[in-house]
């Protein structure tokens, strides 16, 4: 017990705060950001109708993505603190910080909201299903009975009270935490954890629900009941790769909390990866097989956009999702020494943009099939031309200026909010009971 | 060594720590003395050992990536094999193999074999299970499982030498130092165990012999049904009754305005023998090569000769076998077969032959469920060779084979 005691004395929260170190980020970040959405904004709002749905559906690519990172550090305090995790408690303030942003992401929700609220049917077809009448006649009627759940201010009204629920919870558990950098009251941590519990089925119901929202709602006729599980684990897996980063970046040799973050820690991180590198595969494959076995056309339609008319999405994103990190990921080794985590981290950050961008962009597709015979049955031949020549520089460029514009500038956005919280606040648990047994443990 | 071990005073020393600390710091003395053949028992898993005791990285993953990837390649080829190649079988219009529905069969073998191979992979390196070991015979080593931490250092390491040992061992701070005694014939285990080793290693031939000569000899007993609801489903046969449909029959006909796989007969004159209007075709509308010929020939033989005989005389067996009933009083009522070369048959045409095969003629059954129609039509052009056979003059026989008649 004396040897817990040592331990503590020397661990003052200011001394884990990164001040100007991070503080400098801020500025530049979300400079780079606010500069790059605004451009994007214009760029996608004076365009034509094609123009708009692409921007979108760019940014509603971007938006998932940074929210998906969100959602996956929250699921970590939530679970570190129902099972008494020990190994965590010098890494878990972290995630305590990154869910920080969901203030940002749920402001940044806006303009998906906007196009709902204004009819725009570009993006999300069940605002208006008549977009899909010289299309497809009749397919609105299937639409149409889905409108009880799918109608613009249901959805506002769902997406807001999700970031109500998500910044209460997350800045519930990070206030006692942060209390306990003063107190070290343990009854914090009994008290915590005994709210994470009921808050396990709240985060599992909201992400499911907002998954099912924000993208399977992009195809309102294709359903899958897999679908909030398959974002879930793609979330978490990210989630934890970024925080094996960073861990490594800030546990490193001169890190900040070089001696609190070892290559146990590296080593653990590392296995929570490869596991929902696993289980994303798992769920991903699951979601396939099944659609493929059944070849029901009201399914399999979803992946023929993906697999069919696009480019090979889903042999691709099978590859690079998911086997190349779980061989990668595989050995003991790997996991332990610093700096290789950095590189599958970054490589499974990449992907996961990837996964988001395969899930969201390609209903694209099927919104310009819907405009082109709008403006066919409107405004004649020449209309439709033109939509058709946007459409086919998508086909030549499917990650263009649009999406790089809205990755940087929601990225820009949220790097600054993350390098604002870890400015401002120790990003070190200094007086978690557990703190001694994170520092001192070993894996077998 | 191993031959004059019996005769050795003890098989090693066996220290004893009270706390991992003192161990752990004692493995480091012992590893560093160079010692190969020793080992420390802890109650429960101290943390640094191996690198204390100086012990190498296991290479167990190696052997369970080596078995997890044999089960991969097993999965696949068998499933690759036994589909695709020795017993393809199209379902739902599927690829015969494909990488998709493989997979959960490729899991589930790849875990198998790498589980499996795990736990005898552990067992075999560990050298387990072993019945009995000679530290048990000091009483304290009990105590491993409780609260006290040992280390063994083994005779038989080329090191060992009793006092500079047991000088190593002292200066580590252990609370006590043992001798494991060497009770000689322990190695060996018990013989009653054995008895019944041999016994099982007897027994286990006795499923395999069973087996062997079930597969070798006939029986006119029943078979043994070891799944009754396999062996006797409960399933209707063709024509049963049935209370499920409102016509009663167990089989179902065809759905009004849908066509089976394979039964669009749409050309009327090749699968009826009719043109569309419902009228006799005049000429075989097939191809005619020898290959056809000798096809209608075989057939011919197979199913017309019984009756019509083998030149179409309707001289068959069956009417040879009705004129000697006929003959001694019996067979009343007897229709003799139709002979085929006659003008009579020799005038209709193609498609009236095929209609009499298909659909019979006076006491002549129908044979259009029996021949498939591609068969049929071999049948009426071998029937026109019989005709043209039995109405043949010297001319028609090549000139250098006349010689022979």
């Amino acid at each position: 017990m004396s040897h817990t005691m040592e331990i503590s004395q020397d661990l003052s929260p200011e001394k884990f705060v990164l001040g100007k170190r991070a503080g400098t980020w801020v500025v530049k970040f979300a400079g780079i950001g606010a500069v790059a959405l605004a451009i994007a904004l214009a760029l996608g709002f004076t365009g034509d109708e094609a123009t708009t749905s692409r921007f979108l559906h760019a940014y509603l690519t971007s938006y998932m993505y940074f929210t998906s990172i969100c959602l996956g550090a929250l699921f970590f305090v939530i679970i570190m603190q129902v099972t008494s995790a020990g190994w965590s408690a010098t890494t878990r303030r972290i995630a305590e910080l990154l869910t920080m942003n969901f203030p940002l992401m749920g402001v940044l929700s806006l303009p998906i909201l906007a196009s709902a609220a204004m009819g725009n049917a570009t993006l999300f077809t069940w605002v208006d299903p008549s977009i899909v009448d010289n299309a497809q006649p009749g397919l609105s009627h299937l639409i149409e009975t889905k409108s009880a759940y799918l109608n613009s201010s249901f959805f506002i009204g769902r997406v807001v009270f999700y970031f109500a629920l998500w910044i209460g919870v997350a800045s519930w558990f990070r206030k006692n935490s942060m209390a306990q950098d003063i107190s070290g009251d343990p009854i914090l941590t009994n008290k915590m954890k005994k709210f994470a519990a009921p808050a396990i089925p709240l985060f599992a119901l909201s992400i499911t629900f907002f998954a099912l929202d924000m993208l399977m709602s992009l195809d309102p006729t294709w359903f899958s009941t897999i679908f909030g599980v398959y974002y879930f684990a793609g979330s978490f897996g990210a989630f934890m790769a970024l925080l094996g980063i960073i861990s490594n970046k800030l546990g490193g040799e001169g890190g900040i909390l070089s001696g609190k973050i070892r290559d146990e820690h590296f080593h653990d991180i590392g296995k929570l990866t490869f596991a929902f590198v696993m289980f994303w595969g798992y769920i991903a494959f699951s979601q396939y097989i099944l659609i493929w076995y059944a070849n029901i056309p009201e399914e399999t339609a979803w992946y023929h956009e993906r697999e069919n008319l696009y480019w090979g999405h889903v042999g691709i994103l099978f590859v690079v999702r998911f086997a190349i990190p779980f061989l990668g990921l595989m050995s003991r080794h790997m996991k332990r020494v610093p700096g290789r985590m950095i590189i599958f981290g970054g490589w499974i950050l990449v992907t996961h943009f990837y996964d988001m961008f395969f899930l969201t962009m390609p209903s694209q597709i099927q919104t310009l099939g819907y405009l082109k015979a709008n403006a066919l049955a409107e405004h004649g031949e020449e209309a439709a031309a033109a939509l058709e020549a946007t459409a086919h520089s998508f086909e030549a460029m499917p990650f263009g200026a649009l999406e790089a514009l809205c990755l940087i500038g929601i990225g820009g956005l949220f790097v600054a909010g993350v390098a604002h919280a870890f400015s401002k606040n120790s990003i070190l648990a200094v007086r978690d009971p557990r703190m001694s047994e994170s520092m001192t443990f070993h894996n077998p | 060594m191993d031959n004059n071990q019996n005769d050795l005073p003890h098989l090693g020393l066996l220290a004893e720590y009270e706390t991992p600390e003192a161990l752990l710091s004692a493995s480091e003395k012992v590893r560093d003395g160079g010692y190969k053949r020793w080992d420390t028992h802890t109650p429960f898993p101290v943390h640094g050992i191996d690198e204390a005791m100086g012990i190498k990285p296991t290479i167990l993953p190696w052997i369970v990536l080596g078995a997890g990837a044999t089960g991969t390649c097993t999965a696949l080829l068998l499933q690759w094999w036994s589909n695709a190649v020795a017993y393809p079988f199209l379902i739902s219009g599927k690829p015969l193999f494909s990488w998709i529905p493989a997979f959960p069969i490729t899991f589930e073998l790849t875990v198998l074999f790498a589980g499996v191979t795990t736990l005898f992979a552990m067992l075999g390196l560990n050298r387990l299970p072993q019945l009995h070991h000679p530290l048990f015979e000091v009483k304290r080593f009990a105590r491993a499982t409780q609260d006290r931490f040992f280390l063994a250092i083994d005779s038989a390491d080329p090191l060992f030498n009793d006092s500079s040992a047991r000088a190593l061992l002292e200066g580590t701070g252990a609370s006590a130092i043992e001798e494991v005694p060497n009770m000689g014939a322990s190695k060996t285990p018990p013989m009653w165990l054995l008895q019944i080793a041999v016994v099982l290693a007897f027994a286990s031939f006795v499923p395999l012999g069973v087996i062997y000569s079930a597969w070798e000899n006939t029986t006119d007993k029943p078979a043994w049904h070891f799944v009754w609801d396999m062996d006797f489903q409960e399933s209707y046969r063709t024509g049963e009754k049935v209370p499920l449909f409102a016509d009663g029959m167990a089989m179902r006909p065809e759905i009004p305005g849908t066509v089976a796989t394979g039964e669009l007969h749409q050309n009327t004159e090749y699968y009826a023998g009719k043109t569309a209007d419902g009228s006799l075709i005049g000429t075989a509308p097939v191809a005619v090569d020898a290959a056809l010929l000798a096809r209608g020939q075989q057939r011919f033989a197979i199913y017309c000769t019984p009756c019509h005989g083998d030149s179409g005389y309707g001289d068959g067996i069956v009417q040879r076998r009705a004129q000697k009933l006929i003959s001694i009083g019996g067979a009343n009522g007897w229709v003799s077969p139709t002979n085929i070369t006659t003008d009579a048959i020799g005038g209709q045409t193609d498609g009236q032959i095929f209609n009499s095969i298909t659909e019979g003629v006076r006491t002549m059954p129908a044979y259009g469920s029996q021949i498939p129609v591609g068969d049929r039509w071999a049948i009426v052009l071998y029937v026109r060779a019989l005709q043209r056979a039995a109405n043949a003059t010297i001319d028609d026989v090549p000139a250098a084979n006349r010689g022979g008649l």
